[in-house]
């Protein structure tokens, strides 16, 4: 829509700016089915050239880093009238307005815009738009203005992702200040914290996700292994860590202590039949497995079920999500995944709560005044919003 | 000396990675791509370190172990370096890397895909089990949609596909989309804090 405004405000321009006797230099290259009007008169109207295509205007894409341009036009007047019928059209280019124009694509009837992402950054581009008529003949359009693609520095689309991250980064920093007794605790984390605090027969056994190290779950699992860590210190002792992420191994092992975790297979499914024999052999008291995880999240949900322990699991997968309630003692869902790490740690991290229940205020009253917004036919609202994906 | 460069790195790495999101410049592109470069390195260095740790792992137990414990870890052993002689001679279908990968990995990844639709039936008794109001509602919902998908649910109660549509296409996405909004949310304040070293892997670690 952006795009489509920015060419209505650019076209009265664009085309005042054209020189309108200026003769088309692909008209040479047409000479042969191009017929002047005088000498077209007595040949039949399929053979008449179409009325070529009007105010083409090129520009350069925007919010990327070059090498991409823009066409618009308006389809030519014999578009579906039934004299010369449009067969379609063809985008040529060269790099000087006299050409040789190269043919770029074809496209069919009812076509008014392109995007060339053949160009090269910093050449300046000429096109035309040939239009074809079902019978063969065509029309050329006039050269367009010379077209320059460029770098943009800053993504004009994603500035409302970067005032989301900012009214995030403010409200995480405000909150950190808050005071202790505005503290507040996940039920979740509540019951991971009387599990892990209690005495249990057989060790604890921890699994970071089997995803990489590109899934949030992955990440947040580790930093609820600190808190793991912490918790159990007293009553289980360190827990025995299984990865299957490489990165995720080296960071495991950096937050472990005394041992190193073990690395069992970087392959889901392996990592899966490994770690079922591994619980059914060691028969553990607690088991923890959260993180990134696809349908393995279930496997190793069963087998820590199956190997009589507490069984707590979470995966960032929705989908497994429901599996993992019918299974184990304790599923964290959602945004609990991503706050048990923070919400557990002593001090300020426990205002994570704090800060997503605000943020979540926010959503929501952002989302009501979209619904309202829409409803009175406010589109602006909805830009806002747009990252202008395509 | 190293780990008190890492907090100022993962600022910096993180901060940068942020940016380039804003940044569509060519200039952008050339950070993220050695960006990624690096992140390429780093797990391949961080593989070789997880196999090293699974080797001198069941080199442990084959030396501790009883006779019992230790076939499996040798097993394991024999297994490695049978594949990785293999991989040394190709890995195409026609070596003995792929007739490996093809007659022993492949089955052994099946069966255990396989074992899901057995974990699954079992999820869904388990479920069914339950006597609370919501777990009544999951029932009904879960035999609606069930019911919708078999042509002699139709047959059953008429116009049932339609009140399972409506299911699907509302309370489910409603919820889905509520746990995406927290999700994300939650995402970022995690990352926040990940990079800026308040918490976490860059910021937490033996001490």
């Amino acid at each position: 829509m952006t795009r489509i405004a920015l060419v209505w405000v650019l076209l009265p321009s664009v085309i005042a700016s054209q020189p309108f006797d200026m003769a088309s230099p692909v008209d040479s290259l047409n000479a042969t089915t191009q017929m002047p009007a005088a000498a077209t008169a007595d040949f039949p109207s399929d053979t008449l050239a179409p009325n070529p295509v009007e105010s083409l205007v090129v520009l350069d894409a925007p919010n990327d880093a070059g090498g991409v341009i823009d066409l618009f036009w308006t389809p030519s007047l014999d578009e579906g009238l039934g004299k010369a019928t449009v067969g379609g059209y063809e985008v040529l280019r060269a790099e000087s307005p006299e050409g040789p124009f190269l043919s770029l694509v074809t496209l069919g009837p009812g076509t008014d815009r392109f995007r060339d992402r053949t160009a090269f950054r910093g050449t300046p581009y000429y096109y035309v738009v040939r239009t074809n008529s079902q019978s063969g003949s065509h029309s050329d359009s006039r050269v367009s203005q010379a077209a320059l693609s460029k770098s943009q520095w800053l993504d004009t689309n994603r500035l409302s992702v970067m005032g989301g991250i900012m009214v995030i980064l403010l409200v995480l920093l405000v909150t950190r200040r808050l005071p202790d007794e505005q503290e507040w605790l996940l039920p979740a984390a509540r019951t991971l914290t009387e599990i892990l605090s209690r005495r249990h027969q057989g060790p604890t056994v921890y699994i970071p996700g089997t995803a990489g190290f590109g899934d949030m779950g992955t990440i947040a699992s580790l930093t609820l292994l600190e808190q793991v860590l912490r918790l159990g210190e007293r009553e289980t002792g360190d827990p025995i860590v299984y990865t299957s992420d490489p990165m995720a191994h080296a960071l495991a092992s950096e937050l472990l202590p005394r041992h190193t975790p073990d690395f069992l297979s970087p392959d889901p499914l392996i990592f899966s039949l490994s770690f079922t024999g591994e619980a059914l052999r060691q028969r553990p008291g607690v088991g923890v497995v959260v993180g990134g995880m696809g349908a393995e999240a279930f496997l190793l949900s069963e087998a820590l079920s199956r190997s009589g322990g507490v069984a707590v699991a979470g995966t960032t997968d929705i989908g497994e999500t429901p599996f993992l309630v019918a299974t184990c003692d304790l599923t964290l869902i959602g945004e609990e995944i991503l706050l048990a790490g923070p919400v557990l740690a002593p001090g300020g991290c426990r205002a994570a709560g704090l800060v997503q229940d605000r943020l979540k205020l926010l959503v929501w009253i952002l989302i009501l005044v979209g619904v309202a917004a829409a409803k009175l036919g406010v589109s602006w609202y909805v830009r806002l919003f747009s990252t202008g994906g395509e | 000396m190293l780990r008190a460069l890492t907090r100022p790195l993962a600022i910096l790495l993180g901060g940068a990675a942020i940016l380039v999101y804003f940044v569509p410049h060519q200039a952008g592109q050339w950070v993220e791509a050695r960006l990624v470069d690096w992140l390429v390195l780093l797990q391949a260095a961080a593989l070789v370190a997880g196999i090293l740790a699974l080797i001198r792992r069941q080199l442990a137990r084959v030396r501790s172990g009883s006779l019992s414990q230790r076939i499996y870890p040798m097993l394991m052993l024999g297994s490695m370096a049978a594949m990785l002689i293999a991989g040394l001679f190709g890995t195409t279908a026609a070596t003995a890397f792929g007739a490996l990968y093809g007659s022993v990995l492949q089955p052994i990844q099946a069966s255990m895909l396989s074992l899901l639709a057995f974990y699954m039936a079992s999820a869904v008794f388990r479920s069914f089990r339950l006597t609370s109001a919501p777990a009544t509602i999951l029932l009904i919902s879960a035999l609606v949609v069930l019911l919708a998908r078999i042509p002699l649910g139709e047959q059953m109660i008429p116009r049932i596909s339609v009140f399972a549509t409506w299911i699907i296409r509302g309370p489910n996405v409603a919820a889905t989309r509520g746990l995406w909004i927290g999700m994300g949310l939650a995402a970022v304040a995690t990352a926040f804090r990940v990079i800026l070293g308040v918490q976490g892997p860059s910021g937490g670690g033996r001490s």
